[in-house]
């Protein structure tokens, strides 16, 4: 397994988050605010790169770079890390840039989320309401994500024959 | 076929209504009262399905239009149904460009139907007349049109019948739709899909296949081709030629028509054309926003405004995902949850670990084990949680290497604790930068406090006993063995070595151990306990690996490199960002300050970081549970209630906080604590509540006895 050769850190999830409901709650509530936090410094940290190197995708990788570093330096392997996180902030920023910031926000909360409640098939342990709470977080989002999207059209074009 | 046999190939329930249309005098001559309510003026115009008149309506003195059914066909009663019908139907639809349909009447056993009278002529009369329309005059009219008819198609209403002389331009150049005679609600009209005007029918529509909105949206296509072409889009013989031209979509460019013409214009109205119903625009109000100059995204972004989720959706070109995409699209994002639930499986620390017991579990365990060691006060502060045995891991790491994973599922200690703690006041972070308290801070400084740490399985870890003075003294431990029985070890397997750590708090007892706990784990532990006056004071089971925990190597070291500034300086910056505090310095700001947006949105948003303070409720106050939201909601609640005096939500906050200022600060910010300077300044001013409310802006502070 590459966690064993690699020796990468176990993921921990938010231990907070175990100590009960309303610790769901707060941890639930403030993910919210960390990442509309997080996601407006990236645009503001991608918008002053574009002006101080005059390119777009330049500022990508500037930015990529500067938050990818920020995980890198404490890790065990930071040039392995620095890589993955490199593709993975990237690739965030590239959606940033493609589809907005509402967008990015909702993806980084996703992100955060699932990070800080792993879901897992493990349903018989006592935390697996984290589980549960990570799934219905996410068909709720995905669920309010489509009304709002549609605005009132129709999802399907025709109807199941 | 003449274009008589084409557009007529169902009974129609009344001829155009236009100002143009034949005149004579019809079946009533002008001036004959109808009903002792409708004076008869002229014939609008006359045709297989009926007569239409213009009269005066003396009641409410408005000109209408009355149309009414040949005599041979008002006993007729599916016709008769048919003419209800269109009242029924147009007047579901209210829109400045459909023309108004007001009521049914009777007279002489003769039925009519009275509408709005348009003064002026309908469209087919005025190309006739002019050829095709200009550009922006025939953009002008197209969207009104397409608002008319997106109008009823908002009410489930299909016109089925869209053509140049349903069309009616007034005496001001307004366009309305005429004729809902055809017109039905979408599931009403299935089962009669043919009705309507063979040249204005859609490809489906005519060979019976079906008809929706789709159709309408087809009609359009070929009035905004004739509109700006001035010619039929199809030009057919026979019906079965004009199917197979519909059919093959092969309708002659516009531009070959038309000079000049936007190739905009032309490339929506090749889409309304379009033989599949899939690949038209989604709605009439797509094909208005198709139009030069209709697209509403890209005025709402010129106008720096946020276009609404309405507006976004209804500038798309398409019309709803496809079953088939749709049915794959919800396959893939269950299937990859359910991969990254199984990854996760694979990954996550608490799925390696044994972690058995609940936290209520676990905190009870751990204050039976403070109890059981001699601390019985009641604490007046609580607070529990999981910390992750991070000291544990790099050990691992270093001795097992590649093969840590294995050791973390079997071995003890585990790589996650819970803590318990308790003192004998309120719990908040002596560190000013940790805005909650944790297992570390406050550190252990006050006499009373306990702090212990257990593994998942509620095992005894670590605990570590401030005494009071006034604490009466005990007579034990002289048998350590209870201590073992709690950390569930086998005190058989250890033996007493010299004591190597020197504990953190006063002791005048200690003991060391050096042992194994099973033949599965290969490395040894070293317990560690110490008492003062017959208490307990320090525990620790630790693995001893022989050498003293390595301090972290730094960041050069780690990268090899030197760390280049920028990234670091970048990161701390990071660290301190917080955009929700940022945006409530700019809501609370002046006003001048404020960028134009969602102000309600932006406040809303403020309120979710106070979630977090949910995490640091705990109880307070010995037999009194009262809700202490920590540091964050207190410093907020300054925040909010004090200093942000620029809203009138805020002055309202702010008027509680003074009137309700010592129970608010007692609860929040602790009993022993003083409130914030400002609200000092505030009382010793007058300026809270207890004075009155706080005022917009700054108040000029009153003179105090000191004279400030």
């Amino acid at each position: 397994m590459a966690e064993k050769s690699l020796r990468l850190d176990p993921m921990v999830g938010d231990l907070q988050a175990l100590t009960g409901v309303r610790f769901h709650f707060a941890t639930f509530t403030s993910l919210f605010a960390n990442t509309i936090g997080r996601a407006t410094f990236m645009v503001f940290l991608l918008l002053g790169l574009r002006v101080l190197l005059r390119n777009q995708w330049l500022a990508l990788a500037a930015t990529a770079s500067i938050f990818s570093a920020m995980i890198a330096v404490n890790s065990a392997l930071p040039w392995f890390v620095f890589g993955i996180a490199f593709l993975m902030n990237g690739l965030m920023l590239f959606y940033l840039l493609r589809f907005g910031y509402l967008a990015t926000v909702v993806v980084m909360t996703c992100n955060y989320f699932m990070g800080h409640f792993p879901p897992d098939l493990h349903w018989a342990n006592w935390y697996a309401s984290s589980s549960t709470l990570c799934i219905l977080f996410l068909a709720f989002l995905t669920a309010y994500g489509f009304r709002v999207a549609t605005a009132g059209q129709k999802t399907l074009a025709d109807d199941f024959d | 076929m003449s274009e008589a046999d084409l557009t007529k190939t169902t009974p129609r329930s009344h001829p155009s209504i236009t100002s143009h249309s034949t005149i004579d005098e019809g079946r009533f001559p002008p001036g004959t009262l109808l009903g002792q309510r409708y004076r008869i003026v002229s014939v609008l115009g006359r045709g297989g399905m009926g007569e239409v008149y213009r009269a005066n309506d003396l009641i409410l003195g408005q000109p209408v239009a009355l149309k009414f059914l040949p005599v041979e066909m008002a006993q007729d009663e599916h016709i008769l149904t048919r003419f209800r019908n269109e009242v029924r139907v147009a007047r579901q639809v209210s829109h400045p460009n459909v023309c108004r349909m007001y009521d049914l009447g009777e007279v002489d056993g003769q039925p009519f139907l009275s509408m709005e009278y348009v003064d002026g002529e309908d469209l087919s009369t005025l190309l006739k007349r002019i050829g095709h329309l200009s550009q922006d005059k025939g953009v002008e009219l197209a969207r009104q049109l397409c608002a008319g008819l997106a109008a009823a198609h908002d009410k489930g209403v299909l016109h089925r019948d869209l053509k140049p002389a349903n069309l009616l331009l007034n005496s001001k150049g307004q366009l309305m739709i005429t004729d809902f005679g055809l017109a039905g609600l979408a599931e009403q009209v299935q089962t009669d899909i043919r009705s309507g005007t063979p040249a204005y029918m859609a490809p489906e529509q005519l060979s019976g296949l079906e008809v929706t909105h789709k159709s309408d949206i087809y009609a359009l296509g070929l009035v905004l081709y004739e509109m700006f072409s001035g010619k039929k889009a199809h030009a057919a013989e026979t019906r079965a030629e004009l199917q197979r031209l519909k059919d093959g979509g092969s309708a002659p460019s516009l531009s070959s028509l038309v000079k000049d013409l936007d190739p905009a214009i032309e490339r929506v109205i090749e889409r309304c054309l379009s033989p599949d119903p899939m690949r038209r625009p989604s709605s009439a109000l797509a094909v208005s926003a198709a139009l030069p100059g209709g697209d509403p995204l890209a005025a709402a972004l010129a106008a720096g405004e946020t276009p609404t989720p309405e507006m976004v959706a209804a500038s798309g070109s398409h019309d709803g995902l496809r079953p088939r995409t749709a049915l794959l699209l919800v396959l893939a994002i269950i299937v990859g949850w359910i991969g990254v639930a199984m990854l996760n499986s694979h990954v996550t620390l608490l799925d390696k670990i044994p972690f058995d017991q609940p936290t209520d579990a676990l905190a009870q365990k751990a204050k039976e084990m403070i109890a059981t060691l001699g601390y019985t006060d009641k604490p007046a502060d609580v607070l529990y949680g999981f910390s992750k045995n991070t000291a544990y891991q790099e050990q691992l790491n270093k001795h097992f290497g590649g093969k840590a994973w294995e050791h973390l599922m079997h071995t003890r200690p585990s790589l996650v604790n819970f803590w318990y703690r308790t003192t004998p006041g309120s719990l908040w972070p002596a560190n000013d930068r940790n805005i909650y308290p944790s297992e570390m801070d406050p550190p252990m400084t006050v006499p009373g406090m306990v702090r212990i740490s257990l593994d998942p399985e509620g095992r005894l870890l670590n605990f570590r006993a401030l005494p009071r003075a006034t604490d009466s003294p005990l007579d034990g431990p002289d048998d350590w063995s209870a201590l073992f029985k709690l950390a569930d070890l086998d005190m058989g397997m250890f033996k007493p070595v010299e004591p190597k750590g020197l504990p953190q708090v006063t002791f005048d007892q200690r003991s060391e151990w050096k042992g194994t706990i099973s033949q599965h784990i290969p490395h040894e532990f070293r317990v560690e306990a110490a008492a003062y006056r017959g208490r307990l004071v320090h525990f620790s089971v630790a693995v001893d690996w022989g050498d003293p925990p390595a301090p972290p190597p730094s960041l050069r070291a780690r990268l090899g490199q030197p760390v280049f500034p920028p990234a670091l300086h970048v990161g701390l910056c990071f660290r301190r960002v917080d955009g929700v505090e940022q945006l409530e310095g700019r809501t609370h700001g002046p006003p001048w300050r404020l960028a134009p947006g969602d102000p309600d949105g932006r406040r809303r948003l403020l309120h979710l970081p106070s979630g977090r303070a949910l995490q640091h409720i705990h109880e307070f106050q010995p037999g009194d549970v009262e809700l202490a939201g920590g540091q964050h909601l207190r410093r907020r609640a300054v925040r909010h209630h004090v200093h942000g005096l620029r809203t009138p939500r805020a002055q309202t906050l702010a008027g509680d906080a003074g009137g309700l200022g010592p129970a608010v600060f007692r609860t929040l910010h602790g009993s022993a604590s003083r409130p914030p300077r400002a609200v000092r300044r505030r009382r010793r001013d007058g300026s809270g509540p207890v004075g009155g409310r706080l005022q917009h802006g700054r108040k000029k502070p009153a003179a105090g006895p000191d004279g400030g």
